[in-house]
C-alpha cells in the first residue's frame, strides 16, 4: 500500500512538472509571436522608430542656449547624434570624454545634442560639473518618449535630411563608434 | 486556540524557492554591474552619489537573504526577503507614481527590456507573502526521502512556473504595446 502511494506521488510530482514546462514553453511562444507581430503598427523599444524613418520632429529649449530643432524634413546641414542620458547613470559619465572628442574632430559634420528629464536644477549643475555648456542639452520626457528609451546611454543617429539612421543602447565607447558606422557616418576614432 | 502551524516540507520549498531567486539575482547583477547600477539610478530614489555605494550593499543584502534561506535561518532570511521585496515593490510604485513608466525595470534577469509596470509591483507583494509564511511556526516533523523528493520537484516546479509568471508579465506589455 505504502510503495503504491509512493509511486503515485513520484508520477504526479513528474507530470507537474512536465506541465510547468510545457506551461512555461507555451508563454514564451506567445511571446515570441508578440515580438513578430509587434513592427506592424506597434511602438515599441526598438520599433517605435525604424532605421529609415523620418525622425519626429521636436522644438525643445536648450538648457544651454536657445532652443533646439531635432528631426523633422528640414535639413539640417549636420547629422544630429542625440544622446539620451541621466545625471546619475555611471555609464553616461565614462562616455562624456569620448563623445565630446567625437563631437570636436567631427563638428563640421556632426551635431551633438543631450537629452534627458527631470529635475531642472540637477542638470544644471551637471552640466557646469562635466563641461558640457558647449553643446545643446534638452530636458524633455516626450523625446525620450518618442524612441521609447527604457535603458540609457540610448543614442539616436539622425541624418542631415532628418532620416533616423541608427539607434541602440550604447554601453561603451565602442557602440558609439558602431552607431556612426551603421549610419554611414565615418567616425574618427580619435 | 489554534495553532497554525507549516509543514517542514512547505517551508523547505519556500526557503530553497527564495534562496534560488535571491541568489540569481544576485549573480545577474554582478554579471553586469554597471547596468544594474544605471538601473539603480533610474530609480532616482537615492542621491546619485549614494549609488556607488548602495548597489554593493543591495547585492550583499540579495546575497546574505540566499544564503540565511538556504543554512535554514529562516525568520531572519525570510525577514531580509521581505524587506528586499517590500523596497523594490516600493520603488516601482513610486516611479509609476511619478509617471516614469518607461524606465527599465532591472528585473527579468536582464533578458528581456521590461518595464515598470503595476504588475510588478503584485508580484512583489505575492512574493512577499509567500515568503511571510516562513515566519510561522513549524510543526516538528523528521524530513525523510520521500520529503527530499518531493523538496527538489517543488523548487524545480515552482521556479518553472516563476519565469512563466515572469514571461507572462512580459508578454502582458508587449501586448498592450501592440494593441496600443
Amino acid at each position: 500500500m505504502m510503495e503504491a502511494l509512493i509511486a503515485a506521488v513520484a508520477l504526479s510530482w513528474v507530470v507537474i512538472l512536465a506541465l510547468c514546462v510545457v506551461v512555461y514553453a507555451m508563454v514564451r511562444q506567445i511571446g515570441l509571436l508578440h515580438d513578430r507581430i509587434k513592427p506592424v503598427g506597434a511602438l515599441s523599444l526598438g520599433d517605435a522608430i525604424q532605421v529609415g524613418d523620418e525622425a519626429p520632429a521636436f522644438d525643445a529649449p536648450s538648457l544651454t542656449g536657445s532652443s533646439v530643432q531635432i528631426g523633422g524634413a528640414r535639413a539640417q546641414g549636420r547629422a544630429t547624434l542625440l544622446f539620451f542620458l541621466s545625471s546619475t547613470c555611471p555609464v553616461c559619465k565614462e562616455l562624456l570624454p569620448a563623445l565630446k572628442s567625437i563631437a570636436d574632430h567631427e563638428s563640421d559634420r556632426l551635431r551633438l545634442v543631450f537629452a534627458s528629464d527631470g529635475d531642472e536644477a540637477d542638470h544644471r549643475a551637471f552640466i557646469a560639473q562635466y563641461d558640457l555648456s558647449a553643446f545643446p542639452y534638452i530636458l524633455s520626457a516626450d523625446v525620450g518618449m518618442a524612441y521609447r528609451v527604457s535603458k540609457l546611454p540610448y543614442g539616436v543617429v539622425i541624418g542631415a535630411s532628418g532620416e533616423v539612421r541608427s539607434h541602440g543602447l550604447v554601453n561603451s565607447r565602442e557602440h558609439i563608434d558602431s552607431l556612426l558606422e551603421e549610419s554611414e557616418f565615418e567616425g574618427v576614432m580619435a | 486556540m489554534i495553532a497554525v502551524a507549516l509543514d517542514p516540507l512547505f517551508a523547505q520549498i519556500v526557503a530553497l524557492v527564495m534562496a534560488l531567486l535571491f541568489a540569481s539575482g544576485a549573480l545577474h547583477k554582478l554579471s553586469d554591474y554597471r547596468a544594474f547600477q544605471g538601473v539603480l539610478s533610474a530609480y532616482r530614489l537615492i542621491d546619485a552619489r549614494a549609488v556607488g555605494l548602495a548597489a554593493p550593499l543591495v547585492i550583499a543584502l540579495e546575497v546574505t537573504a540566499a544564503a540565511l534561506l538556504l543554512v535554514g535561518v529562516h525568520a531572519m532570511g525570510a525577514a531580509l526577503a521581505i524587506a528586499l521585496l517590500a523596497g523594490y515593490a516600493g520603488g516601482i510604485a513610486l516611479n509609476l507614481k511619478r509617471g516614469r513608466t518607461q524606465i527599465d525595470c532591472g528585473c527579468h534577469f536582464g533578458r528581456a527590456s521590461g518595464r515598470i509596470s503595476s504588475a510588478l509591483v503584485l508580484r512583489n507583494l505575492g512574493l512577499c507573502a509567500l515568503v511571510a509564511t516562513l515566519l510561522l511556526p513549524v510543526a516538528p516533523r523528521d524530513l525523510g526521502a520521500l520529503d527530499t523528493a518531493a523538496a527538489i520537484f517543488g523548487v524545480a516546479a515552482l521556479a518553472v512556473l516563476y519565469l512563466a509568471l515572469e514571461a507572462l508579465i512580459r508578454n502582458h506589455q508587449t501586448w498592450s504595446e501592440i494593441v496600443s
